[in-house]
């Protein structure tokens, strides 16, 4: 579900929500589907297969596996009909095709806190496959200015591609509310916290705030964002307490968290590493290395006193994970441009011999040399 | 004189529509190949082409039964043409296993690219690409010549396009980009054929066709768009 | 009425058959950009006369090769990551940038960094870095970077070509172009 501004209306505007399509049972009839719908199951196939030959689809089976068995715990009677993914993608968003398929981006998952914000996630998620959203809306978004936006996000061709379009760039308002209410109670009878759903968007409400983030999330369609939690913390308010799996997530998504902080770095998104990581609250939920990344964050913002600020999240990273060896490089080049070589030497061999393949080898060596080493 | 001017400006808005008029392009070897060297068994790639329609509101949707039927039309009319002809026989893919149709997905990829090379440049025509005429060495190189073992094919066809029927008479003002890098206006088809040798990969001979009237869902048209194509090769009858 | 009609149609057709490519001269390789740097392009190529990039050169066709190159002031944000640059930043520092503006492409699936090492270029430092991705059809495809910074600004010298077949076939080319880049 994406926000855009400049669709909303036309989205609503566009919505006529057909009352005789039943939601599926459990029992999914692809052969007895009408030809629309075919088509938008067809659609559906070729974005999947796009998707994996891009290779966007995470390629991590434990991790597909752990979002799988959240799904078919929130869908028991439909036996992995509906199949979750991860996606290699840094935006915040999660989003449903019409054949099952459902995708979650590692940016939006190394953003959850537990296990019960990803399933109040996928939970929505599947409920615009099991009630047919895409099928249910008369007429689809088209123009010219969305198919841009969705090509851009995702870099796979969507000429024509209507099923991936829907459910990128989100469903009718009142496809969303029943996403949100059906979800929620798919949520309790699967024994998950629902004083975690309101909470899966609040902590990501003053990221992107601060962040001024004007991209596709999750959460910024139809409804607004805010009546979002409150519609949550109605819902929740007499509810008993639930399963909120915090370890167990936090251990499954190790990997995509460390994954996501490179990318971020990578990209430059240094603002967000920076909001993330110097909150303590949401550092636990971390690595030990991000403080590494931290370090680069602040190196890249540039302000005053960051350079200063690095070098101790460095130092920090040398402690806590001190067989990292991007911590060693990093506080070797910060030494290396102060021309503190006898300092920095040392911290490059280190790299070095913790990384002999590292790609940026050459670079190191001639720093080396340069210090007379 | 409005008659006059509105003629020049016909005319320079239709240069690009002169451009992708039918036409061909061969592999200056190909034309010089002996007999026992042509190709005598050919793969039938799956076709990658799509038919969509464009309803009177402006809406785009691929239609996946009217692609399998034109992909299905397109496969036929190469194995008619075969029987006709007489000089070589086709056969279909075989199933392939995940890594086999890995490899064959991203060669397609390279075709499409390459296809589009020979469209706008191979050919020579264009100004400081004349090299070309004589300098053909467009190929997809050896990454399929697992196929040849396989299936025993010396060469491999591909038919690649987009169909965009259109109904209730809407007019676009817009075109839709192919994958090939070609832009055709919507309400109009867009088809191209390649044969490409299995062992080298050299891409032997590719022809294209544009046409506002055509409906790839009725197998009779595209038996004739076939038989055109087909005018156009070297070792045709 | 009609003169102001007939001049910009005759004018549309003037520029549609003034030749927008040229075949690199073998008599006459050199290419002289703006008192900044001159390199001897390669033989077989076809330069586009009017590009956004300083040059613009293709051997099979634009998304089967090319080689771009491009000079810009240091003050000018980079398009994605809005970084500007400055002379005196390290080549590791260039490198990353280079990086970076590649993966903010989020078209750009299984984005990986073959080699980023230090590299001269027409006697100055610079980065040579190779990436790779694939598109939507798994079709890999290739860029080799050769950049710098010095007091007129940042450099970069661009090949790029899917890396089935095309990538290693011309890449000798682009090497060899690059080792006669001589600044002014």
């Amino acid at each position: 579900m994406m926000r855009l501004p400049g669709c909303a209306l036309l989205l609503a505007a566009s919505c006529a929500i057909a009352d005789d399509i039943s939601p599926w049972t459990g029992t999914v009839d692809a052969a007895g589907l009408a030809r629309e719908e075919m088509n938008l199951w067809a659609e559906s196939e070729e974005f999947d297969k796009a998707l994996a030959r891009a290779g966007k689809v995470r390629n991590d089976p434990a991790l597909n596996a752990y979002l799988q068995g959240i799904m078919d715990k929130l869908y028991p009677e439909f036996n992995g009909k509906l199949r979750v993914r991860a996606l290699d993608a840094p935006h915040l968003n999660a989003f449903a095709m019409p054949n099952g398929s459902i995708y979650i981006n590692t940016g939006l998952l190394a953003r959850l806190q537990n296990e019960a914000q990803l399933a109040t996630v996928l939970a929505h998620e599947g409920v615009h496959f099991v009630h047919r959203h895409s099928f249910q809306q008369s007429e689809r978004v088209k123009n010219a200015a969305t198919f841009a936006l969705v090509v851009g996000m995702l870099g796979v061709p969507f000429l024509g591609d209507i099923a991936a379009l829907t459910s990128m760039t989100g469903f009718s308002q009142e496809h969303e509310t029943e996403a949100d209410n059906t979800g929620y109670q798919r949520l309790i009878a699967a024994g998950y916290s629902a004083r975690e759903a309101p909470k899966t968007f609040e902590h990501l409400i003053a990221e992107i705030k601060a962040l001024d983030i004007n991209e596709p999330f999750f959460f910024a369609s139809h409804p607004k964002l805010q009546d979002r939690v409150e519609n949550f913390g109605e819902l929740a308010k007499n509810a008993v307490n639930g399963k909120v799996g915090q370890e167990e997530f936090i251990q499954h998504v190790r990997q995509v968290r460390l994954f996501t902080l490179q990318e971020d770095l990578s990209a430059y998104r240094f603002k967000q590493l920076i909001l993330v990581l110097s909150d303590p609250d949401r550092r636990r939920e971390y690595p030990p290395e991000a403080s590494y990344f931290l370090g680069e964050a602040y190196r890249l913002r540039g302000k005053d006193g960051d350079l200063e600020l690095a070098e101790r999240e460095y130092t920090l990273a040398l402690e806590l994970a001190p067989d990292f060896a991007p911590s060693y490089r990093a506080l070797g080049l910060l030494h290396y441009k102060r021309g503190e070589r006898l300092l920095a030497a040392p911290l490059f061999k280190r790299y070095l011999e913790l990384m002999p393949e590292a790609t940026d080898r050459g670079y190191v060596e001639h720093y080396l040399k340069e210090s007379g080493s | 004189m409005r008659i006059i001017s509105s003629v020049i400006l016909l005319l320079a808005l239709s240069l690009p529509g002169l451009c992708l008029a039918a036409f061909s392009a061969v592999n200056p070897k190909l034309s010089v190949q002996p007999q026992d060297q042509q190709p005598r068994k050919i793969l039938l790639m799956p076709p990658q082409m799509f038919v969509a329609e464009m309803s009177a509101g402006g809406v785009i949707q691929k239609q996946d039964d009217w692609t399998k039927q034109a992909n299905e039309n397109l496969l036929a009319a190469a194995e008619t043409h075969a029987r006709e002809n007489g000089r070589f026989e086709t056969m279909r893919m075989p199933a392939l296993s995940p890594e086999e149709a890995e490899i064959v997905e991203s060669h397609i990829g390279l075709y499409d690219r390459v296809a589009s090379a020979i469209h706008a440049y191979g050919q020579g025509r264009d100004s400081g690409w004349e090299l070309k005429k004589s300098e053909w060495d467009y190929t997809l190189g050896d990454g399929l010549a697992f196929l040849r073992e396989k299936t025993g094919a010396d060469s491999a066809l591909i038919f690649v396009g987009a169909d965009i029927i259109s109904t209730g008479g809407r007019k676009a003002a817009f075109t839709v980009g192919l994958l090939i890098g070609i832009a055709i206006p919507l309400g109009q088809s867009f088809i191209t054929v390649g044969l490409a040798d299995l062992k080298t990969g050299e891409i032997q001979w590719l022809s294209y066709d544009q046409s506002m009237s055509m409906d790839s869902r009725e197998a009779g048209e595209v038996e004739k768009l076939v038989r055109e194509f087909f005018k156009t090769w070297p070792h045709s009858k | 009425m009609i003169r102001r009609l007939l001049l910009p149609v005759l004018l549309t057709l003037l520029i549609a058959g003034c030749a927008p490519w040229s075949a690199v001269d073998p008599n006459d390789r050199q290419i002289r950009v703006k008192d900044d740097y001159t390199l001897e392009a390669p033989t077989g190529w076809v330069r586009r006369n009017y590009d956004v990039f300083d040059v613009f050169l293709s051997r099979d066709g634009p998304l089967l090769n090319f080689i771009a190159i491009d000079r810009e002031k240091h003050d000018r944000e980079l398009p994605r990551t809005k970084r500007k640059t400055s002379a005196d930043l390290l080549p590791q520092e260039v490198a990353e940038l280079v990086i970076a503006e590649q993966k903010a492409v989020d078209s750009r699936g299984s984005f990986s960094v073959l080699s980023n090492q230090p590299a001269m270029l027409g006697g100055k430092p610079a980065v040579r870095v190779h990436t790779r991705w694939k598109n939507e059809r798994g079709l890999p495809i290739e860029r080799l970077t050769y950049a710098l910074v010095d007091q007129k600004g940042r450099l970069a010298f661009i090949y790029e070509a899917p890396g089935l077949v095309y990538f290693p076939k011309a890449i000798a080319d682009f090497e060899a172009a690059v080792k006669t880049v001589a600044f002014q």
